[in-house]
């Protein structure tokens, strides 16, 4: 693997709702096995650029390529091929109330040619990754926020894909889950080599777990810095990255 | 007063370009079922069959009872009004006539139709809208499933198979209306209202009033899971979506009644 061939590339990608311009002119690469934060003030892009990486949104103007493959241009079969080789963990889990957990894992199953007995096994494995064996006949409402959150990873794992996309993975969790979660990231990462790009505000998880961070600037709707989070805490000529950055440092001296 | 009437104006072109947009998904939405069906019949398997009967259990079975009573009125009042004018000519027997051809032809679709789109319709738009906001629309996208062969396919097979079961449940319950009041009211003996009945409803007719329900069906389900996919993702876009879903789909229900009567009965 090389480590540093690039899995995803953005070039001059403008999104839009309508004639309201979100971001404009972005142009980043993400390596292969990186953890990359899309990071940003609320409101200013961030799972709207999330969404257009995964193809769910159309870009006003740019290029998307995964793994050399345009997914912009693509037509409904290549998209859909270029979709199934990665991984998503919604906000919400996204996970469908009228199936049960190993249900949900099957879904992303169905167009595989395993056995039946092949997809129960990788039912019980990807659950006992997120610690939830045992709860595969449960319904996502009768387990917790967090839980759903981990069933939602072992969906978006079930294929086991190189790639992973998670929309605000910690939001609504309590400190210990999204550690948990943060480990569970790390292990894919250090295990499996997996890519991932996560959209978070959690300073503790960035700091953990970033290899490279992304940050979108509301004001003047375009990327403003892009590096290590240690890196640019200390080093960023922007003023707005710094200041997200040294959040708590902040804090205590004006206290 | 000219600013005014330009916002009418506006509003009226933009409803009617709203209008022309629905029926151009609406289209689309029957392209990709026709495609979806070709798919089922040339590998059985990709079809989710526990969902088809879950769906048929829901919109079919469940809805017996108020079909059923509903048509049993609806005959019991077309009896009654016949009655009261035929038994001023002395030919109380034709309300077997009237009763039976108006519910066979006409009525029990219709009714079967409307009771269908308010508990059918308005559930596959809240259900698929609900589904939007909770981001299960694009996770099946993700995942390389089609939203309408995953969602609205086991919908539309479900309510093509149970629309015309409920249909001839609903035409058996009002033509017992109409002979509720020809035999208790109008004291005609049962077997020469059943022999009324049965001469004068013909095969055709029976099958002219399964056609539109299968009509119905097709237009409920499209109208219910087209509402629900372009429905806003909030809890007032899922509640305007299931509103739109009956509204809309009464409305092409009853065009669609008229097209049909008119090219058959012409």
């Amino acid at each position: 693997m090389n480590p540093l061939e690039k899995i995803i590339k953005v070039c001059d990608l403008t999104m839009a709702y309508g004639s309201r311009t979100i971001m404009e002119d972005l142009n980043f690469s993400i390596n292969k096995g990186e953890i990359f934060i899309i990071l940003g003030g609320s409101g200013c892009g961030k799972s709207t650029l999330l969404k257009h990486l995964i193809g769910l949104y159309e870009p006003h103007k740019g290029e998307i390529l995964i793994r050399d493959k345009s997914i912009v241009t693509a037509d409904v079969e290549e998209k859909q091929q270029i979709m199934k080789s990665f991984g998503v963990l919604y906000q919400s889990g996204a996970l469908f109330g009228s199936l049960t957990l190993a249900e949900n894992i099957l879904v992303v199953l169905e167009h595989t040619d395993l056995t039946d007995a092949e997809k129960s096994k990788v039912v019980e494995e990807k659950l006992e990754i997120v610690e939830l064996k045992g709860y595969e006949e449960f319904y996502p409402s009768e387990i917790s926020g967090g839980m759903k959150k981990r069933a939602g990873l072992a969906r978006a794992m079930a294929l086991n894909p190189d790639l992973l996309f998670f929309d605000e993975p910690s939001a609504g969790l309590d400190p210990i889950s999204s550690a948990n979660l943060d480990k569970t990231i790390l292990k894919l990462k250090n295990e499996l080599g997996t890519t991932m790009v996560i959209v978070t505000h959690e300073l503790d998880s960035i700091y953990s777990i970033a290899d490279k961070v992304l940050f979108l600037d509301k004001e003047t709707k375009t990327m403003c810095d892009l590096g290590h989070p240690e890196e640019l805490r200390k080093n960023s000529k922007n003023d707005f990255v710094r200041r997200f950055l040294n959040r708590d440092g902040m804090l205590r001296q004006e206290n | 007063m000219s600013s005014r009437f330009s916002e009418i104006v506006i509003d009226a072109g933009n409803k009617a370009y709203n209008f022309l947009d629905f029926l151009k998904q609406l289209t689309i939405f029957a392209g990709e079922c026709v495609f979806s069906l070709l798919r089922a019949v040339k590998n059985p398997k990709s079809v989710k069959w526990m969902d088809i009967f879950y769906y048929m259990d829901m919109c079919g079975r469940e809805a017996v009872p108020i079909v059923s009573l509903i048509c049993f009125l609806m005959g019991l009042i077309l009896g009654f009004q016949a009655a009261i004018q035929l038994h001023q000519f002395g030919t109380d027997i034709y309300v077997a006539d009237l009763v039976g051809l108006s519910i066979v032809k006409e009525l029990g679709p219709l009714m079967v139709g409307i009771i269908c789109c308010g508990r059918a319709g308005s559930a596959f738009a809240a259900e698929i809208g609900t589904m939007k906001v909770n981001e299960e629309i694009d996770a099946l996208y993700t995942m390389g499933h089609e939203p309408f062969r995953f969602l609205a396919f086991p919908k539309v097979v479900a309510m093509v198979l149970v629309m015309p079961l409920l249909t001839i449940i609903g035409d058996i319950a009002g033509v017992l209306g109409g002979y509720v009041v020809g035999v208790f009211k109008l004291g005609l003996p049962t077997a020469a209202y059943i022999n009324q009945s049965v001469n004068a409803i013909y095969f055709t007719d029976i099958l002219e009033g399964l056609f539109k329900s299968l009509v119905f069906a097709i237009n409920i389900s499209f109208v219910g899971c087209l509402q629900g996919l372009q429905s806003k993702n909030d809890a007032q876009g899922v509640g305007r979506a299931a509103t739109t879903a009956v509204v809309n789909g009464i409305l092409f229900l009853i065009i669609a009644d008229t097209i049909i009567t008119v090219l058959l009965n012409s």
